[in-house]
């Protein structure tokens, strides 16, 4: 990188926010989907929205590349550098800006850690609603970028129904400032256009966000099935049922055994076929009804076992199983291929059939655990990236399995984003028309489609320019 | 010119389907009513081969939210293109063409024990295409949240004359840009809806409504605010009235055991008020559409000032607006407003409205809170709304590149576009 770039960058976020030694950007490499890998030129971590917006300002006039990074936790490549270029990451942008508990907002920088606002505000008697299971490391930054869900978005939405406004670094270092949180502003919702972007049309740097009232009763169950069928059968007739949980999920017989040897162990019983873990929050008269109401549906089904966390303690406790899942399969295999995609939930149990007897007919070992009330798979690979037969295998399974759920009437992710990962699938779900118009939205922000270039839409739509990007 | 715009759109839609609309304004324009998708989109073709500009609606029950078109050459409506596309009673969502009324939509899923939101007013004329691109929240938002959030997906008819999808009918989906969000309140001019997906939520076990009286507004907002604080959540806390009569209405809806065992504490809530009375199931669904309609004048007309703010600020904005019209000597406004979810409504008549409103919209603008005019004539509106949305230069060029030639006619949201 030219020498005069790198001094002036160096100038506007100091020795501490600038990474180049290679040794040092390894870590930038890749996100959590470790099979795909590239190298930044360099990496800068300003410290507010003033420098970030002075380095995007540089990095225009030398026409580099930038990927906005947060924790790199994402699952489908959203914050690898494939393109080379320069990351641009928040982690020194972790300040609470202000906490308004009369209207229940909080303004944020983007690197904060999602689990930190809700401590933050639980004095208060609030909590930020989206929980990512990656919530003690991914940043708001990240959630917004992805438009992150979690086990509770199944009662309180994605993120996207929880941001009320951004500050946004565009593609040229100038700022556009929509930090609400004013209901409705007029014109069109670029705060909604921006959530669940990805990085492509530039950096939020700060954030504000809507808090919720922290229910005064939860239930948690934990129901005990001899199969992944029967689970999936009883999910599906609560939703017919229209019965309002706050959060359904998942567990298959191979993830509990991977948590109950870790450090997450829960307490799932090691013989089980599948576990549900089922929330019901809200007024105590409510939540006994609908537990009732939903311990009949089990009964109905070949259930083993009905539990109720006795205290807070055991209900951490399950949810630490379920959150801790995928770092517990580490356990199982040195990598994990985590797939994301969504269904009618009509159909989980078909789709969960599907996606068992598409490993089953490559050889691989599959992993279940996933967002069942919101018709959210997570069919996980377990795989070894130094067997690259292995590794061929595992993105063949990858794609059939994504263009199943597709035929089935569902799309490519629910939560982790297209990124690079799913960038090839993106033509079997849109039309040419469908990208065009993505493309046309696209240019708007980024006319030299330097933001996060080769994620989200593919290229043949976009004509765009993507390095190859190669399994390590 | 007119006539042969006229001639083309009959040899499109049919000579039945070619009639005149008249503008909120008073512009006449010719109207074309495609019955299918390639009438449609004829239609957008041919405005993008002659350079004409065209302004897309259902009904028009919401047209006046938005100030004429610079230039508007003729109107599509997409109201013949109803019906419903698959409603899916174990997956809680509904897909439905753009011209489907609303009030049809809402009992179709009800028998399939679904509640439709957006709840929003004349829902027999209201179409579902018409309600997204005004970007209509309903009088349950403080429950369900704005509009934008249960659209699912849609498949719009683009500038260039192509078929465009965005999201799905899923319930959680992340794949490619959430555009139907950028295309819920763009008011037609991006595209033309063509058909829409929508979450469905559960028609309730109970429904309560509350309805009280006082003779002052701050009592009224004070129980609102207190119904802020009581544990059952209400899905409507709105106050309408004017003057010195004012009537709140409070709606709860969910489990029947925790309704009853927590009405004491609304009742309390609402203690100040006089003739509280409680409703139960079509009765306190007529009392939240009373707060629903209340939106319109009588005679149709929208709200002079239309206000969106923090509930903080919007406190401090309501005081503003009755000291501005008793300085003034004006009449009293009419107000609906849902303090809880933080927006207001406003009436202003009698012979110094347009002064107060000149007034109001300094005062306003210095308050912090969000200030739109969609019932005032559109030279004053236009005098009134001058300070540019936050993020206008991004709007313009959304508008640019998704609709370069201006097939959907400028000029009808704020800044112009
Ligand atoms: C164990 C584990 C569990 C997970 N569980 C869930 C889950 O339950 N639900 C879920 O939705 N996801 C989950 N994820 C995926 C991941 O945590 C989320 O996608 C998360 O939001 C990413 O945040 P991050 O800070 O790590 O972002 P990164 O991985 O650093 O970046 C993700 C994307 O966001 C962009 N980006 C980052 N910051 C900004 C910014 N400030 N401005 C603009 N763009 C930006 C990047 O360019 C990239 O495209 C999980 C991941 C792991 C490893």
């Amino acid at each position: 990188m030219d020498a005069s770039l790198l001094r002036a960058l160096e100038a506007v976020v100091g020795k501490d926010g600038l990474v180049s030694q290679p040794t040092r950007l390894v870590p930038y490499e890749s996100d959590g989907l470790a099979i795909l890998r590239q190298r930044p030129d360099l990496v800068l971590l300003p410290r507010d929205t003033g420098e970030a917006a002075a380095c995007y300002r540089l990095l225009h006039e030398a026409q580099v590349p930038i990927v906005a990074r947060g924790a790199g936790t994402g699952l489908s490549g959203g914050a690898t550098p494939v393109a080379g270029g320069v990351v641009v990451g928040t982690a020194r942008m972790r300040d609470v800006l202000e906490l308004n508990t009369e209207d229940r907002y909080a303004r944020v920088q983007a690197g904060l850690v999602n689990a930190s606002l809700s401590r933050e505000c639980d004095p208060h008697g609030l909590f930020y609603a989206p929980d990512p299971s990656s919530q003690r490391a991914c940043t708001i930054g990240g959630n917004v970028a992805e438009n992150s869900g979690g086990p509770h978005c199944f009662k309180y939405g994605a993120t996207t129904q929880h941001v009320l406004g951004l500050v946004i670094v565009q593609h040229d270092g100038t700022v556009l400032d929509l930090s609400g949180p004013i209901v409705d502003p007029d014109g069109y919702d670029l705060v909604g256009l921006f959530v669940g972007s990805e990085g492509t049309f530039g950096m939020a740097t700060e954030v504000t966000l809507r808090l919720t009232p922290k229910p005064p009763v939860v239930e948690t169950l934990l129901a005990v099935f001899d199969g992944l069928e029967a689970a999936c059968d009883s999910v599906t007739e609560m939703i017919a049922e229209r019965l309002e949980p706050s959060a359904i999920e998942i567990l298959d017989q191979l993830t509990i055994r991977a948590v109950e040897d870790s450090v997450f162990a829960a307490g799932y019983p090691t013989d089980a076929g599948a576990v549900l873990l089922v929330e019901v929050e809200g007024l105590e008269e409510e939540v006994a009804v609908t537990s009732e109401d939903i311990r009949a549906i089990f009964a109905r089904h070949p259930v083993l076992e009905v539990r109720s966390a006795r205290d807070p303690e055991e209900r951490l406790k399950l949810w630490a199983g379920r959150k801790g899942a995928f770092g517990a399969m580490g356990r199982i295999a040195p990598d994990l291929y985590v797939a994301d995609a969504c269904v009618p939930r009509t159909k989980l149990a078909e789709m969960v059939r599907a996606t068992i007897e598409i490993a089953r007919e490559r050889g691989l070992r599959l992993a279940t655990v996933f967002h069942a009330g919101d018709g959210n798979l997570h069919p996980n690979i377990c795989y070894d990236r130094r067997d690259p037969d292995e590794v061929e295998r595992v993105l063949d399974a990858g794609r059939a399995i994504l263009e199943r759920c597709v035929d089935a009437g569902g799309s490519l992710t629910g939560e982790h984003g297209v990124g690079i990962e799913k960038l090839e699938q993106m033509e079997y779900l849109f039309s040419e028309a469908d990208l065009a118009a993505m493309c046309r939205v696209r240019d708007a922000w980024d006319p030299e489609r330097r933001m996060n270039p080769g994620k989200l839409v593919p290229l043949r739509a976009c004509g765009e320019i993507r390095a190859a990007a190669l399994p390590s | 010119m007119s006539d042969a715009i006229r001639e083309r759109l009959a040899e499109i839609v049919g000579a039945d389907g070619v009639s005149t609309w008249v503008e909120p304004g008073g512009r006449e324009l010719p109207l074309a009513v495609p019955r299918d998708t390639d009438a449609a989109t004829e239609l957008v073709r041919f405005a993008g081969a002659d350079r004409l500009a065209l302004v897309p609606f259902g009904l028009g029950t919401k047209a006046g939210w938005c100030s004429p078109a610079e230039h508007a050459d003729f109107a599509l409506s997409t109201r013949a293109l109803s019906g419903i596309l698959t409603y899916e009673p174990g997956d809680g969502t509904v897909s439905a063409r753009a011209g489907s009324r609303m009030a049809d939509l809402a009992a179709t899923v009800r028998e399939g024990g679904h509640r439709l939101v957006p709840e929003v007013t004349r829902p027999a004329e209201a179409t579902l295409g018409g309600v997204v691109a005004a970007g209509a929240s309903g009088a349950r938002r403080l429950r369900f949240g704005p509009a934008r959030n249960h659209v699912l997906g849609v498949r719009a008819l683009m500038a260039d004359g192509t078929l465009a999808k965005s999201g799905g009918q899923l319930v959680k989906n992340v794949t490619g840009y959430d555009l139907h969000r950028l295309y819920c309140g763009s008011h037609g001019t991006l595209c033309v809806l063509l058909e829409v997906s929508l979450r469905l939520f559960a028609l309730a076990e109970r429904e309560l409504a509350f309805t009280g009286e006082t003779t002052e507004l701050e009592v009224a907002l004070a129980a609102c605010r207190r119904l802020g604080e009581v544990a059952l959540a209400p899905e409507v806390a709105a106050v309408v009235g004017r003057g010195d009569a004012w009537r709140v209405t409070a709606a709860f809806s969910g489990r029947a055991p925790s309704l009853e065992a927590h009405t004491g504490e609304v009742r309390d809530a609402l203690g100040e008020l006089s003739l509280v009375t409680e409703l139960e199931g079509a009765a306190a669904e007529a009392a939240v559409a009373t707060v629903r309609d209340a939106e319109l004048a009588p005679e149709g007309s929208w709200p002079t000032l239309r206000l969106a703010a923090t509930r903080s600020k919007l406190a401090g904005a309501t005081e503003l607006l009755l000291s501005a019209a008793s300085e003034l000597g004006a009449p009293p406004p009419r107000i609906l407003t849902h303090p809880l979810v933080a927006t207001l409504d406003a009436r202003l008549d009698g012979d110094g409205a347009d002064d107060l409103a000149r007034e109001l919209a300094t005062v306003l603008a210095a308050s912090g809170v969000h200030a739109r005019w969609p019932g005032l004539p559109h030279d004053l509106r236009r005098e009134l709304e001058l300070d540019p949305p936050a993020g206008l230069a991004m709007m313009r060029r959304l508008k640019d590149s998704l609709d370069p030639d201006g097939v959907f006619a400028r000029g009808r949201t704020r800044g112009g576009i």
